[in-house]
């Protein structure tokens, strides 16, 4: 009798840690979705935000060419695209080809999470048709196949320590595949830990560089380009240089207007945009501090029921204010 | 080490920025500051581009320093004092000239 009660309660026990397992799962999948959906949108907006700026330059200045700006920065330099200028430095447009290194780091994380996902969820058909997809999905990546357009990247190869760690999130996905038994296939999760660690250290320094160097440095040439021709008006306004030349760069009050209006909408955006680097970064800290916990709570079998439900309690309270927090600064973009 | 080249160009932008938002009383003054704050925004832009496709060169204090002495200048000078701007620029274009360089060895001349 006694041994029965015993295997009862190991029985138990074992239940009981697959389900914490299972619900910091859940956790993982609940702070991953957004940090992929916030990524992804980081690199349209900056994508949209150099389109603008491009197109911001061109009006500036007669003389600017579009596409290809070449913006003078020798002598003489009469106006901003002044082709007798010794010097030019041309526009680089942020595009599709721009990003795709991150791109893949963010299909990475996304494979990772919908396969942790696929696992939680048990739904075998569509867990299986996720898992495979994302398999190839990363296999595609580390092969070199980008896919934007057939255009040639010179800056699209991924480094040694990315192709590492994209390769390991493979052989996880292997073993989920493999693997029918939901508790043994969180352990393949677990085991991955340090690989997705590399995934997420890559992604924290890209969406920093992406929101500090290129989203602020692109709303900055919007704002100057709108800057500098309100103040050229302004000045014609109150010194005329007279005769024709000078008439043609006036504006009316309607483009006047727009000009301003547009302009306070660049100075709002320019300032969430210099609070995101920070935001996001805290955002793929509290990825991995979701990860991070889930695993300990994998490794420790000695937590009390109590404990393992007060740890998720903070911890579940700390992810709903960190995504709050998230949504709110890449919504002031859209 | 790439990250303290992305401080300080980063730190170089926002003064030419801050300078930028100030009141000139010379458009051509105005538009030398404006031109040099495109020219900084396609380094930093330049540099998030590298970075990202996982390029590295062996750090260079050296250009570090430069670009943040740059931005000294350029926090210092006056919109109405035409000198100090056109020194404080002259030390941008060449700090920026020291980062287009040290990208050259790190991601190769494409993306100068």
């Amino acid at each position: 009798m006694r041994v029965y009660l015993l295997a009862a309660a190991l029985l138990i026990g074992g239940c009981a840690i697959d389900r914490v397992r299972i619900e910091r799962a859940g956790e993982v999948v609940d702070q991953g979705g957004p940090l992929v959906a916030a990524s992804s949108d980081l690199l349209d907006n900056i994508a949209t935000t150099s389109r603008a700026a491009s197109i911001e330059l061109a009006l500036a200045d007669p003389l600017c060419d579009w596409p290809e700006i070449n913006i003078a920065t020798g002598t003489p330099a009469t106006s901003l695209c002044d082709p007798a200028s010794s010097s030019h430095v041309t526009f680089t447009r942020i595009d599709a080809a721009s990003v795709a290194p991150t791109v893949q780091l963010i299909a990475a994380l996304s494979a990772y999470v919908t396969a942790v996902d696929g696992v939680v969820s048990g739904s075998t058909g569509d867990a299986r048709m996720s898992l495979a997809s994302a398999k190839a999905r990363i296999e595609a990546i580390i092969g070199g196949i980008s896919g934007f357009a057939g255009r040639p990247n010179p800056v699209s190869a991924l480094s040694a320590d990315q192709q590492t760690a994209l390769k390991g999130i493979v052989a996880m996905i292997d073993t989920l595949q493999k693997e029918a038994d939901q508790a043994r296939q969180l352990q393949a999760v677990e085991t991955n830990n340090p690989k997705l660690r590399e995934v997420t250290a890559a992604l924290r320094r890209d969406l920093v560089n992406w929101s500090n160097l290129a989203l602020v440095s692109e709303l900055d040439t919007l704002q100057s380009a709108q800057t500098l021709r309100w103040q050229r008006d302004r000045m014609l306004r109150t010194k005329p240089i007279g005769a024709a030349a000078g008439r043609a760069w006036l504006l009316d009050d309607d483009a006047r207007r727009k000009l301003l209006n547009s302009r306070l909408e660049v100075e709002d955006r320019l300032a969430a945009a210099r609070r995101l680097p920070m935001i996001l970064s805290a955002a793929v800290d509290n990825f991995e501090a979701a990860h991070g916990s889930y695993v300990n709570a994998l490794e420790n079998k000695t937590l009390t029921p109590e404990n393992r439900q007060r740890v998720a309690q903070v911890t579940r309270e700390r992810l709903r204010q960190s995504l709050a927090l998230l949504v709110q600064t890449i919504a002031a973009f859209k | 080490m790439s990250q303290t080249i992305v401080e300080a160009v980063a730190s170089l932008r926002d003064s030419l920025a801050r300078l930028s938002q100030r009141s000139f009383d010379d458009f051509a003054v105005f538009q030398s500051v404006t031109t040099m704050q495109f020219r900084s925004n396609e380094v930093a832009k330049r540099l998030a581009i590298a970075l990202a496709a996982g390029h590295s060169a062996p750090g260079d204090d050296a250009v570090a320093l430069q670009v943040f002495a740059a931005g000294g200048k350029v926090s210092v000078a006056q919109p109405v004092d035409h000198a100090s701007v056109a020194f404080a620029m002259a030390g941008s274009g060449h700090a920026l000239d020291a980062v287009d360089n040290w990208l050259a060895q790190a991601a190769g001349p494409a993306l100068v």
